[in-house]
């Protein structure tokens, strides 16, 4: 049976509701019946302890100088609202899912997981709906063209200096 | 007595004449009427460069750009920022480039009024490496750290000592509104370039959205 593997990401700080509920038993069970079977949460400065699971196996650490790896090796990336992480994941073009931080409000980060989501270039969700969104979402609608605006950048840069 | 009226009229004569140049430019820079010469090329070409996200997206710009255009480049980061190193030694694939370093102005968890402090000293740091370089271009991003670096390259040009465009790329990640440091370039950058439509409304003229305005 081939490996599915769902990544989950919190960043530099923490974000314990989102381990909570990711690890919560509804949310394995939508994620098995997705065809995942393995889960690696990078869980930060965070105090959930995690326990083993009997649906999937899941691993954990607090940090890692690059995720990169751990990203590209995954099928699915379940990552808080930080841009560098959201940069990063669709960078690789994997299918990501963001989980706001709602008690994080007038983040200006929501906007930009937002305007991504209405360019369908992933989803974005809360804690209280994560499990319906994995249940129900389908990764294969979004958009999996890099999110890359360097050449425009370049062209308007080069007009400016006349070259 | 004719000395006297010297010891008057000299120091007069040069604040109206900085303060009169220094209006022009801003205004210049706020009615985006700056038009450049037929510029001498390469660019020698000063590239602020952030941290995590920042460092990222400065980077894919410059693996964009045609190096060859832009020579010398000069990177400059935080000296604690080993990561951003990295990063940059990784990609940069070109020819003729270089890494400096600047003290960071506030540490994590740094109280207010030391930074005040530390964010002087980097000041002081900063000034002679942008004035050694004498760049044609800086080039940032977002973060911080380009504000003194722009300020001093502003600040050649007001004293006539270089004619450097300052161009800043406002992060992918600002949607609805400038970041800080946006809002301060917003003054002193020649041009700003925004990556959502939304800004680009909310700005007006001021701000450029990508390549709009350019054809195919």
């Amino acid at each position: 049976m081939s490996t599915k593997t769902v990544f989950v990401t919190v960043g530099t700080t923490k974000f314990d509701e989102l381990i909570n509920t990711v690890t919560d038993h509804r949310t394995l069970q939508a994620l098995k019946r997705n065809g995942y079977t393995s889960m690696i949460l990078q869980i930060g400065n965070g105090s959930f302890v995690v326990e083993p699971s009997d649906v999937l196996e899941i691993t954990s650490y607090k940090f890692k100088p690059d995720i990169g790896p751990d990203m590209i090796n995954s099928d699915l990336i379940i990552s808080h609202g930080g841009a560098g992480s959201i940069m990063q994941a669709l960078d690789y073009g994997k299918p990501l899912l963001v989980v706001i931080n709602e008690k994080l409000m007038n983040n200006h980060q929501c906007e930009l997981a937002e305007k991504l989501c209405e360019e369908r270039y992933l989803y974005y969700t809360t804690c209280e709906n994560l499990w319906n969104c994995i249940e129900n979402l389908d990764f294969s609608l979004l958009n999996s063209v890099k999110v890359d605006n360097s050449k425009k950048i370049c062209k308007q840069i080069e007009y400016f200096l006349k070259i | 007595m004719l000395l006297f009226i010297m010891w008057l009229l000299v120091p007069t004569i040069f604040s109206a004449y900085f303060s009169g140049r220094l209006m022009y430019l801003i205004f210049q820079n706020l009615t985006n009427t700056k038009s450049l010469k037929k510029s001498k090329q390469p660019f020698r070409t000063l590239v602020v460069i952030g941290s995590g996200g920042h460092t990222a997206e400065m980077l894919r710009l410059m693996n964009s750009m045609n190096k060859l255009k832009f020579m010398p480049r000069l990177y400059l980061l935080a000296d604690t920022d080993t990561t951003s190193r990295n990063r940059v030694e990784n990609d940069e694939n070109g020819l003729d480039w270089s890494i400096a370093t600047i003290p960071r102005s506030r540490h994590v968890n740094q109280s207010y009024l030391t930074s005040i402090f530390s964010t002087i000293y980097a000041i002081f740091i900063t000034v002679p490496t942008v004035i050694s370089f004498k760049p044609d271009l800086v080039l940032c991003n977002g973060p911080g750290t380009c504000v003194p670096v722009c300020l001093v390259a502003f600040i050649m040009k007001l004293f006539h000592y270089a004619d450097t465009s300052i161009i800043f790329v406002e992060s992918i990640c600002r949607v609805k509104s400038l970041s800080l440091t946006g809002k301060l370039m917003y003054f002193i950058a020649d041009l700003i370039i925004v990556q959502w439509p939304e800004l680009r409304k909310k700005y007006g003229h001021r701000v450029k959205y990508l390549d709009e305005g350019l054809n195919s």
